[in-house]
């Protein structure tokens, strides 16, 4: 026996039919009784999802064992806050790397920058420039649809806010000039507290490739700063907060 | 009734989870890596995963989206692919148990593999959440992001693309004749 395909303007119709059973619609039924290969292709679906069912998928018992572990330890997932922000960190000093290339003289545009079109994406974000902070959170607050609370820096001079997404999170970009410098601060939406966790954590510092990032939390929000490592200053007034 | 913690959500899928990561990533080790990261994540959201009105949609929406985005960074590096040891514990995808000597069901399996590799990540995964999971459209949709109506069609490309292919390598193997060789081109990405 060797089977024809479906007639392809039923073909969806089969499959509908085939995940819902019941009784075809009338005009599907009588093209049914009329084509052996639409009748064969529906006693196909099911062959199909037999098949698929019995398919055997490696599993590994003591992988599920340790995840489910991990889900059991209450707090689980903040506990990895550091990695996830050491993580964050990378992408937001590729981000200051980048911002510094696309600021670049012309004469740099022919060099090989390795990995760093990754972000490239940033570029096409929208962005909105104004010196005032309202009016940068609120502009965040229409494309997001959360309202990231800038800090009350008085050393802080608030330049643009464009959006971005890390790790598929959509992340608040405020570009900040501190101490003659630039630096960048990413919002990450507001996210649940587990229980007994603080609200406010003392700053996780890394450093890499001549870039510094600051990490903190507050007010459900999660807050990281990039800036070059030479802004030891802009670093010690957060220190201070 | 009590409701389910976040924890309790992701434990009842971590099974479906695991085998829908094993066909997303085709090795052990990065299928394994696929859910604990899923699982973080949510674990990181668990305030909207406890409230998602879809919440097996946005937990596999979660894994889907990972995966992608592992794939796109991989696409540039050679693919490591591990063959299933034989011997280690296997989950069965799904209630449906048949009888048949290892070495038919293991030829079997490698039939329907080979077919599912051929067609595009989402139509696969769109198939063998609806088949083996047991997904609603919806739960699809919001799996994939994409619409109810996508998710339709997408399933009827990849049915009757495994049918044609399966066929063939019937076929091939002299279960059929050669006297009908349609076949259908693999599905693959949709542009938009």
């Amino acid at each position: 026996m060797t089977a024809r395909p479906p007639c392809p303007e039923w073909e969806e119709q089969l499959s509908a039919l085939h995940d819902h059973g019941g009784k075809p619609a009338a005009a599907l039924e009588k093209h049914l009784e009329e084509c052996p290969a639409c009748r064969q292709a529906l006693a196909a679906h099911k062959t199909l999802g037999m098949r698929l069912r019995t398919l055997r998928t490696p599993a590994v018992a003591e992988s599920r064992e340790a995840i489910l572990a991990e889900l059991e330890k209450p707090g689980r997932g903040r506990q990895r806050f550091a990695s996830v922000l050491i993580a964050a960190a990378a992408m937001v000093l590729l981000a200051a790397l980048y911002s510094l290339l696309v600021n670049a003289p012309a004469d740099a545009s022919g060099r090989d920058f390795g990995g760093y079109f990754e972000i490239a994406s940033l570029q096409e974000q929208e962005s909105f420039e104004s010196g005032d902070p309202s009016a940068l959170e609120q502009w965040c607050a229409e494309q997001l649809g959360f309202e990231p609370r800038l800090p009350s820096w008085p050393w802080a001079d608030w330049k643009s806010a464009r959006l971005c997404s890390i790790d598929g999170e959509k992340v608040a970009v405020f570009r900040l000039m501190a101490d003659g410098q630039y630096a960048s601060l990413f919002i990450h939406p507001p996210m649940a507290e587990p229980p007994g966790m603080p609200t406010r954590q003392q700053p996780y510092i890394s450093e890499q490739g001549g870039y510094a990032a600051v990490c903190w939390q507050e007010d459900g929000f999660e807050y990281i700063l990039v800036s070059s490592v030479q802004q030891a200053g802009l670093f010690g007034r957060l220190a201070e907060i | 009734m009590p409701r389910s913690t976040p924890q309790d959500i992701l434990a009842g899928q971590l099974d479906a989870l695991l085998r829908t990561a094993y066909r997303l990533a085709n090795n052990h080790e990065d299928a394994e890596e696929l859910v604990q990261e899923t699982c973080f994540r949510l674990l990181r959201k668990r305030q909207a995963l406890a409230k998602h009105p879809n919440p097996r949609g946005y937990i596999f929406a979660s894994l889907y989206n990972l995966a992608k985005d592992r794939g796109r960074r991989a696409s540039s590096a050679p693919q490591i692919v591990s063959l299933p040891n034989l011997g280690e514990e296997y989950i069965p995808a799904g209630p449906v148990k048949v009888d048949l000597p290892d070495i038919v069901a293991n030829s079997l399996d490698e039939e329907v593999e080979a077919a599912l590799e051929e067609m595009g990540t989402e139509y696969r995964t769109a198939l063998l959440l609806r088949e083996v999971e047991g997904f609603s459209y919806a739960e699809i949709a919001e799996a994939l992001g994409i619409p109810p109506g996508t998710v339709r069609s997408r399933l009827a490309r990849a049915r009757s693309f495994a049918a044609a292919r399966l066929e063939e390598y019937a076929r091939k193997r002299g279960y059929l004749g050669e006297s009908n060789k349609d076949s259908a081109d693999p599905p693959r990405r949709e542009t938009s």
